[in-house]
């Protein structure tokens, strides 16, 4: 591939960079996608699964509805199951947190309803303790993540895209023709080229020579062995530091974004003890059958945010035809929706929801000015 | 947190020596043994409400000098994680809690690999290393008609063991034909004892009249609920499965394995560098002549840097402790290496015969290709050879994604059992171990009660730092 | 495969004791593991395996392949790492 050109290049394999490699791709454009390691080795492949529009920003809710039906259409490629989900305040406080929040998704357009802790309690019998409020949401459910690289793998391939795997990009230049990009091991050149690269995008950034605002997250996750079944639906907290769900294998799938530590460019995180510990008694003190079981897996995801916490999506400010795509929060349920609308705009078309342009940051590199 | 010179992980020959040794020169150190006694695999202890009548135990020496030296022994402690710096993770009958050491010395041992057969999952298969303790640790005999099969010096030993005891050896099913033995018998030499013991056990099993398939396989193991019995056949060069003389053969129990793998768990979780050495059993984190990682503080010793056997594994244990010693400036530079030498030379003579007999279970191609496509590999999430092929049809290249498309390594065990059988089942098709690579080692090493993490804790105990914006 | 697999003579056990398996009174001795003891007197099925539901039992004997975990008063335990005692109350997890 060493001299070829194509449309578009896109670094990074994660759900943003192959939503957008999709979109392309329908657009009629010859689509070149470099992954460092495997397609979904990143967030994508490690994150909780969950697709819940209960854990959405109120100011994200329109594009979560939208990628939650695109998953829903996915259907068993990727475990979809629609369970509903219910959102559990324990204290007075989180209470009125809780009715806040529910007010601000609703208006959003989100379906979710406040109801009685001990309504949570009938629709999921074996939760502990008092539940002072609780919210429901039908729709909410979860995916399995394990298949994300599978399942783009197959659609990637079948829309024609080169699929380019254990490929990191090491230099963008610019040149009159676009973007010559040097991969490990083969190089090509890009019409137009888009930054997909979930927590590593500060050092892609870089490659270009603009300072992306990336504050990155080390997410923690865990695995029970199978358990009798205890719980149908998604389990979260007020304050989303909980995601539960008992998948149909009889496992517990518990995050909440508890923070372990590391470094994205220095390999997989770690799990600390501090973070699992306290992932693990929200989730046992939600649901107390869970002190029976047995942990079998722990591990670190890397998370990518911007300083507000709102997505980086857009033309990149004096690179013409570069784009950026990443920190959004609930990036899983989002990425196949928000990838779409990337995609739109890189083929010059309106897209139907807006942007979230990286220009509202000075991305000149430190010391520049 | 309690803070040490030194931690040593694991109490086998390699942990014990190592312990005994840093201690003596002065290092505050402490040994970390999930079991409930020092000993390891081949000097697993009886136990303590068992008695022998008096007799000294192998191992005994071992144990005795670790009592007598200052090294805190933290047995019934296993470690679930761990961290740079080095920050070990403890679970112990008193909960969880985090030490910390300027110096780590790994000394996990090995696991026991299977190459999957179909119908190795019945109830009534055991590994041999499993064989081995149940006799000696237990006194329990694995059954009275046993097939035991392999490659491998454990091959000879747990038959040896059963007659012995008082079992039958209905078949003894060896990969490894007479002349795969005595192209080795050179370097046997170098330990008379051990020859001398071999052959005692040999003419044990001649005695007993034991069937004796040389070059032999089991091509599957059959049973309804448990063993009934099992087909061989012989194997080519390549142990490949001829169906030449392939016959049916009744047993109750198979012992069954295929020689020994470097446990890496906390090695990959550390993130240190491997190469992939067949000779040493397989993949073994990089260290120097004193079992030096490439960290600085970490050392690896024992069978887990390299399956060198029981003889060489004290030895590097106190290479090891010599040179952290000397690091922790307990020692200078002419005390190690007056102490050194001498067990340089003893280890390199112990472990070329401990390569020797684990070259016996390097496992050859034909072994492999012959898993047939509804055998069960993972045995945790019943993950067959033919869902792992329909994974590398559909892309997969490295072992990480053949976990995520299949769940093969995801189950409790975490890969112990499988990683071996499915990453070879990946290399003999995508090229090499290398392009394969290995499965990420992710906490806990083994399944913890969520409880022992959690303790007795109250709602405000439940400290939520910061929560994302609404 | 119902008699006493215990080798005779060459050691002497703990003091004895009596566990239930579901609904059976099983005779051990302390310093036994429940996996060894299950083993000695035949009883080799433990479990069975979570999506083919086939028929499993102690492999290992390292506390590494899982394959012995067993419900022991109540809760899910290596059994070839655990003591008996008098009194346990071990159920197998076996799917009909
Ligand atoms: C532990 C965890 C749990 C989460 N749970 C949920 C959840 O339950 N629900 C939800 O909706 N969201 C969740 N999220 C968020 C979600 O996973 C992410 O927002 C989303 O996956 C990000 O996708 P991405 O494509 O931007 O990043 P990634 O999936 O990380 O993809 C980026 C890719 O770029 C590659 N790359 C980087 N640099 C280069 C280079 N130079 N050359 C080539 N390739 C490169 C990387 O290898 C990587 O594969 C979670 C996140 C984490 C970490
Ligand atoms: C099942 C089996 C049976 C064997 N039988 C024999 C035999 O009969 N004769 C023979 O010559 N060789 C035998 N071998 C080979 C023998 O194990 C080695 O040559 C020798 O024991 C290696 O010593 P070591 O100290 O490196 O490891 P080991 O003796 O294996 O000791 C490692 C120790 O680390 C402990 N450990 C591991 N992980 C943790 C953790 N997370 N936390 C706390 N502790 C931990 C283990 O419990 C173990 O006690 C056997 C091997 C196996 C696997
Ligand atoms: S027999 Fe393998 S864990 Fe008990």
């Amino acid at each position: 591939m060493s001299d070829a050109s194509f449309d578009a290049v896109i670094l990074g394999g994660g759900v943003m960079g192959s939503a957008v490699a999709l979109r392309l791709a329908e657009g009629g454009m010859r689509v070149a996608l470099f992954e460092q390691q495997a397609l979904g080795a990143g967030a994508s492949g490690v994150n909780a699964g969950t697709l819940s529009l209960q854990t959405k920003r109120a100011a994200l809710m329109p594009y979560a509805l939208a990628g939650h039906e695109l998953w829903r259409r996915a259907g068993a490629r990727v475990g979809y199951r629609e369970t509903g989900g219910l959102t559990l305040a324990f204290t007075p406080d989180e209470a009125g947190a809780l009715e806040e929040l529910v007010e601000q998704r609703r208006q959003a357009g989100a379906p979710i309803e406040l109801i009685h802790g001990d309504r949570a309690r009938e629709l999921e019998p074996q939760l502990g303790k008092p539940i002072e409020a609780a919210s429901y949401c039908a729709l909410d459910g979860y995916a399995n993540a394990s298949l994300t690289g599978l399942y783009y793998r197959g659609l990637l391939a079948e829309a024609g895209v080169h699929v380019r795997e254990a490929q990191r990009v090491e230099t963008i230049d610019r040149e009159s023709r676009g973007f010559r990009v040097h991969a490990t091991s083969e190089a090509c050149i890009g019409t137009r080229l888009v930054l997909a690269g979930g927590a590593w995008l500060k050092q892609a950034g870089a490659l270009l020579g603009i300072s992306l605002p990336i504050i990155v997250r080390a997410n923690i996750v865990s695995v029970t062995e199978r358990m009798p079944p205890l719980l149908r639906g998604v389990v979260l907290h007020t304050y989303g530091r909980l995601t539960l769900k008992q998948k149909p294998n009889g496992t517990f799938l518990i995050g909440g974004a508890w923070q372990g530590e590391g470094d994205p460019t220095q390999g997989p995180g770690r799990v600390t003890p501090e973070g699992l510990i306290g992932n693990l008694r929200l989730a046992e003190y939600a649901l107390p059958p869970l002190a029976r079981s047995r942990l079998i897996r722990s591990w670190v995801g890397y998370e990518a945010r911007a300083p507000d916490v709102l997505p980086l999506v857009g033309e990149i400010p004096d690179y013409p035809n570069a784009y950026v795509i990443g920190a959004v929060l609930g990036g899983y349920t989002i990425g196949p929706y928000i990838g779409r609308l990337l995609g739109d705009a890189v083929l010059g078309q309106e897209p139907e929801l807006a942007l979230f342009p990286p220009a509202r940051f000075d991305l000149a590199p430190a010391g520049a000015n | 947190m309690t803070g040490y010179d030194v931690i040593v992980i694991g109490a086998g020959p390699a942990g014990m020596a190592a312990a005994t040794r840093a201690a003596e020169l002065g290092a505050h150190t402490a040994l970390i043994e999930q079991g409930p006694e020092p000993g390891g695999q081949v000097y697993r202890p009886l136990p303590s409400q068992f008695s022998a009548g008096g007799d000294a135990h192998p191992g005994d020496e071992l144990r005795e000098q670790l009592r007598s030296s200052t090294a805190t022994v933290l047995a019934k402690h296993a470690v679930w994680n761990l961290a740079d710096g080095y920050h070990v993770d403890v679970i112990g009958p008193q909960g969880t809690k985090r030490l910390q050491a300027r110096t780590l010395i790994l000394a996990t041992g090995t696991y026991e690999r299977f190459v999957p057969v179909q119908g190795w999952t019945l109830p009534g298969v055991i590994g041999l290393g499993a064989a081995t303790v149940l006799i000696k640790s237990q006194q329990v005999l694995p059954g009275r008609n046993v097939v035991v099969a392999g490659a491998g010096p454990l091959l000879l030993l747990v038959a040896a063991m059963i007659l012995e005891a008082g079992g039958r050896v209905a078949a003894f099913v060896d990969l490894n034909g007479v002349t795969d033995w005595t192209a080795r018998l050179p370097t046997m030499l170098s330990r008379p004892d051990l020859i001398w013991q071999g052959s005692r056990w040999w003419s044990r099993l001649l005695r007993a009249g034991t069937p004796v398939f040389r070059r032999h396989v089991i091509t599957c193991i059959e049973g309804e609920n448990d063993v009934a019995g099992v087909q061989l056949a012989r194997v080519d060069r390549n142990w490949r499965a001829t169906h030449r003389e392939a016959r049916t053969i009744a047993a109750d129990t198979v012992c069954m394995g295929n020689g020994l793998c470097p446990s890496t768990d906390m090695t990959r979780l550390l993130k240190l560098g491997h190469r992939f050495a067949p000779e040493l059993g397989g993949w073994v984190p990089e260290v120097d002549e004193n079992f030096r990682s490439e960290r600085e503080g970490l050392y690896v010793v024992g069978d887990g840097a390299g399956v060198r056997g029981a003889a060489a594994a004290p030895l590097s244990g106190e290479i090891a402790a010599l040179s952290a010693a000397h690091a922790l400036e307990r020692i200078d530079r002419d005390q190690l290496e007056r102490a050194r030498t001498p067990l340089v030379q003893d280890f390199r003579r112990a472990s070329r015969f401990g390569l020797t007999m684990s070259g016996l279970t390097t496992v050859r191609a034909g072994l492999i290709s012959d898993i047939s496509s509804d055998t069960v590999v993972c045995r945790c999430e019943d993950i067959t050879r033919g869902q792992i092929d329909d994974a590398v049809a559909a892309g997969c290249r490295d072992i990480n994604q053949v976990k995520a498309a299949t769940r093969c390594g995801m189950g409790p065990c975490q890969g112990k059992m499988c990683g071996d059988a499915a990453t070879s089942i990946l290399a003999s098709q995508v090229g090499s171990h290398e392009q394969v690579g290995q499965l990420t080692a992710r906490p806990p090493f083994r399944p913890v009660d969520t409880k022992a993490l959690t303790g007795s804790f109250d709602y405000d105990d439940i400290v939520m730092a910061e929560h994302a914006p609404t | 495969m119902n008699d006493d697999l215990r080798i005779q003579g060459a050691v002497f056990r703990g003091r004895p004791v009596r566990f239930q398996v579901d609904d059976q009174w099983i005779q051990s001795y302390e310093g036994e593991t429940v996996a060894a003891a299950l083993w000695a007197c035949g009883i080799r099925h433990l479990r069975s395996s979570p999506v083919m539901a086939a028929p499993r039992g102690m492999f290992c004997y390292m506390g590494l392949c899982q394959e012995c975990v067993v419900l022991i008063d109540g809760k899910r335990e290596t059994s070839c790492s655990f003591p008996v005692s008098d009194g346990l109350r071990v159920s197998l997890l076996k799917t009909p």
